[in-house]
């Protein structure tokens, strides 16, 4: 069994990208395969509480992270230091890791999938 | 060494699966053997429309893709959510569906994202292009 | 019940979630021929809020998970699941729920 790594870069409403990275995710929990996440970029958005995606944007993505424990997804790294991520207004179940943190845990898992 | 693909990357916004042709071709010449499959997801689908016509002057590359998977039984997957979100629909989808047409290139099949990790657990190595 | 058309896709899932009544989901269930108690309304209580909350219509695993988290791990087992709903419980209690049919459902 292979140890995965889902990493989420894209803007969560501007594509399906984000929404079929986190599809993936729950595909290989549901077949019983570990998998963690981790997010940078304009994914870091997908964090926000305040978001109110309309139809038009899409399935409300955030609302999912509130679900990973039931897909035993407990991994969500992000990378320290984001001061523009508020954390009173932001998710609280993510991992935050210093700069050499974030850069060894690419290493850890044999297959990593950007989307 | 064998390899499973997994391409996301539009045929229209990335070299994607342009580049995963030559990545298949140069391992098949080194091992006849080297590609157990390959997998498209995001908007990579779009690679297995039939009715989509490139100018003639350019190059077909879902034909390019047929051929490869033709000459060498190389498997090519598209994920069936992706696929059907996008147009992309095979005979069965078209009837449950209750559609008129199908649009799925020949050489192409339609799998759940199960069949992917059914693939990453039988191959040494994944390769994404994106 | 209301005379308006309720729509089902070719499956039999509810086309307008909105459309879904406990009336209806009687009717849903008895076309398949599965008597609604009060274990069957739980499970699909459940459900429902559990798509309210996550957008997203469970798997087995994490359906299983979920009930084992609020109603108890005596419940929270694929056996008792598929006592209530026989075949595939995430899909025919989601069909019934009036939710989408969960993604990538074994």
């Amino acid at each position: 069994m292979k140890h995965t790594l889902i990493h989420l870069n894209t803007s969560p409403y501007s594509s399906l990208a984000c929404k079929e990275g986190l599809d993936l995710a729950l595909v290989l929990a549901t077949f019983e395969q570990p998998v963690d996440l981790c997010l940078s970029g304009a994914a870091l958005a997908l964090l926000s509480d305040t978001q109110q995606p309309t139809a038009e944007h899409g399935k409300n993505l955030h609302k999912l992270l509130a679900g990973l424990e039931f897909y035993d997804i407990e991994n969500v790294y992000i990378e320290k230091n984001h001061s523009w991520l508020d954390s009173t207004t932001s998710w609280q179940g993510v991992t935050p890791l210093d700069s050499t943190e974030w850069q060894t845990m690419f290493s850890q898992y044999q297959q990593v999938f950007r989307f | 060494m064998q390899y499973t693909l997994l391409i996301t990357g539009s045929p229209y916004h990335s070299k994607a699966c342009h580049t995963a042709l030559r990545f298949i071709r140069a391992a098949l010449n080194k091992s006849p053997d080297s590609i157990k499959g390959v997998f498209f997801y995001e908007d990579a689908v779009l690679i297995g429309s039939q009715v989509a016509q490139p100018p003639r002057d350019e190059i077909n590359l879902t034909q390019a893709w047929q051929e490869i998977a033709e000459q060498h039984n190389i498997p090519l997957y598209l994920c069936i959510a992706a696929a059907v979100r996008r147009g992309i629909i095979n005979e069965g989808e078209s009837r449950r569906y209750e559609l008129e047409q199908h649009t799925l290139a020949e050489y192409f099949q339609l799998e759940g994202l199960g069949t992917l990790v059914d693939l990453m657990n039988t191959t040494n190595k994944i390769i994404q292009f994106r | 019940m209301t005379n308006k058309t309720i729509v089902l896709d070719e499956e039999g899932y509810l086309l307008n979630l909105q459309d879904w009544t406990p009336e209806l989901a009687n009717q849903l269930a008895q076309e398949v021929e599965v008597e609604l108690t009060e274990a069957h309304w739980e499970i699909i209580h459940l459900l429902r809020d559990f798509y309210q909350e996550f957008e997203v219509s469970p798997a087995m695993r994490p359906l299983v998970k979920a009930v084992s988290k609020k109603l108890g791990a005596e419940k929270g087992r694929s056996i008792y699941l598929m006592m209530l709903f026989p075949g595939s419980p995430p899909k025919l209690a989601a069909k019934i729920a009036g939710l989408p049919k969960p993604a990538n459902c074994l």
